[in-house]
């Protein structure tokens, strides 16, 4: 058998030159003793990240600096909000976007505002009688008594109490109320003086959210016989507080501003009744403003002025 | 040149003493002597640069032998040279056919072939380090070693190697 090998591959002769190459080893590459250049990158990404941060604080605080009396704005909640309709939305849907979206940059401004500022003088609270007659129906005039009288003995008297708003209206017209299906939550304890003088035309068992069955007539408006207001409230955050002036605006069931159009007009200017800790309890008086609201559907919406609605919902004037 | 020592050698000494080895790893493994000159200076600029610590010699060679392979992968993939051994011909080492070496048959193995042979019949490893250079388990090497005699057998015409 014959052998075999590799010795051609096993005694490779080395060319000179790559023994040459092998011994010129390249100098390493020094490292820079200046820290910035070697970590060029890593400073400028740093740089880059506190700039946009530093500058969309400072953009931050600096866009709403107009805004300073007034930085809550509150979204409507469950608790305020009753019912929104289509008109309503279509007159606001850009307010409430623009709303939704700040909401949180708002709550973050008034945390810290809470944390450097004291809040303002708190007005007296209201009591509990105050606090449990908010979101029912409230006379406007003095006669009290008599009318609460008059509202409880009646017991189709349909009533808007939605948590925390409602509009209240003469107990001689126990059938002008907003919804026709809540009861208010205080009972009037006596009877007014004066009967009413219509007969209701709505039966007591009517179903909740339903509209009355009596629809005012076209061309000839229907007004409540007694003037109403609307009361409402609000939760106190930030910087709101008694001083701050609010409007409320009326919009009819086809999203028509009743009124001046100018939202800051005296015949929108709403009245801060009272304050707690926790609730801004507001109330409007078209009458005495000098607008005349006929019956019918309505949204109403309070605002301040910054245009930040506190508090909107929805009644029926009947 | 530095002073550094590689287990009592010098630079230049291991450059010496394996140049042989490292040159016939790189040849073997990419068949072009202008590649294999990169490859195998780029191994000793290894060694040069990180300078391990080495147990004996053996682990030095064995080390060597490893980094050039790595090398020549690397290259390899680099440059996706897919060089056919019909065309290598012009341009590769020249090994004629003889009666006697093996160079020329091995060079036209398969390189996974190709590495086993040689570390086994050049530079004479056993099989378990064969595995261990070449990160593979015995087993496999055990195979590739009889695959690659078979195919010596049949490049050389029926002979047993």
């Amino acid at each position: 058998m014959r052998e075999f090998n590799f010795d051609k591959l096993k005694n490779l002769e080395i060319p000179d030159s790559w023994v040459d190459g092998a011994l010129n080893v390249p100098s390493k590459r020094e490292k820079s003793p200046i820290v910035f250049v070697s970590f060029t990158r890593s400073f400028a990404s740093v740089a880059m990240l506190v700039l946009v941060c530093s500058l969309s604080l400072l953009l931050f605080f600096l866009a709403d600096d107009n805004a300073t009396p007034q930085i809550d704005q509150k979204v409507p909640t469950s608790e305020t909000l009753v019912k929104s309709t289509e008109s309503y939305d279509t007159n606001d849907s850009t307010e409430n976007t623009e709303k939704e979206l700040s909401t949180p940059f708002r709550r973050v401004k008034d945390f810290i505002y809470n944390l450097f500022v004291k809040p303002n003088q708190k007005p007296s609270s209201p009591t509990e009688k105050d606090k449990e007659t908010l979101g029912s129906v409230q006379p406007s005039k003095p006669s009290e008594e008599t009318r609460n009288e008059e509202v409880s003995s009646s017991t189709t008297l349909p009533s808007t109490s939605i948590e925390t708003q409602s509009v209240a209206t003469e107990p001689q017209e126990p059938t002008h109320q907003v919804k026709p299906t809540q009861a208010p939550t205080i009972e009037p304890t006596e009877k007014p003086d004066v009967k009413p003088t219509e007969v209701p035309t709505q039966p007591p068992t009517q179903k909740p959210t339903q509209k009355p069955t009596q629809e005012p007539t076209t061309g000839v408006e229907n007004f409540p016989d007694e003037p109403f207001i609307i009361i409402s409230s609000y939760p106190v955050s930030g910087w709101n507080s008694t001083t701050e002036v609010v409007y409320c605006r009326l919009y009819d069931a086809s999203g028509n501003l009743v009124g001046d159009s100018d939202l800051y007009s005296s015949q929108h200017l709403a009245k801060i009744d009272s304050q707690d800790s926790k609730r801004v309890y507001v109330s409007y008086d078209p009458q005495a403003r000098g607008l005349m609201i006929p019956v019918g559907e309505y949204s109403f919406c309070f605002y301040n002025l910054l245009g930040t609605v506190l508090v909107q919902g929805y009644i029926y004037i009947s | 040149m530095s002073d550094v020592q590689f287990f009592g050698l010098s630079y230049e000494q291991v450059i010496e003493k394996y140049k042989k080895t490292v040159g016939a790893v790189c040849v073997m493994r990419l068949q072009n002597w202008a590649d294999a000159e990169d490859c195998f200076q780029n191994t000793f600029f290894k060694l040069f640069r990180s300078a391990p610590d080495f147990n004996d010699e053996n682990h030095l060679k064995a080390w060597l032998i490893r980094v050039a392979i790595n090398e020549c992968n690397k290259y390899i993939r680099k440059n996706r040279q897919h060089v056919h051994i019909e065309k290598v011909n012009d341009d590769s080492v020249d090994f004629p056919q003889d009666s006697v070496d093996m160079s020329w048959a091995l060079m036209r193995l398969d390189k996974k072939y190709r590495e086993v042979l040689y570390l086994h019949y050049c530079e004479d490893y056993e099989v378990k380090e064969i595995a261990e250079i070449l990160k593979k388990s015995p087993n496999t090497v055990k195979t590739l070693l009889r695959r690659g005699r078979d195919k010596l057998k049949n490049l050389y015409g029926g002979e047993s190697v």
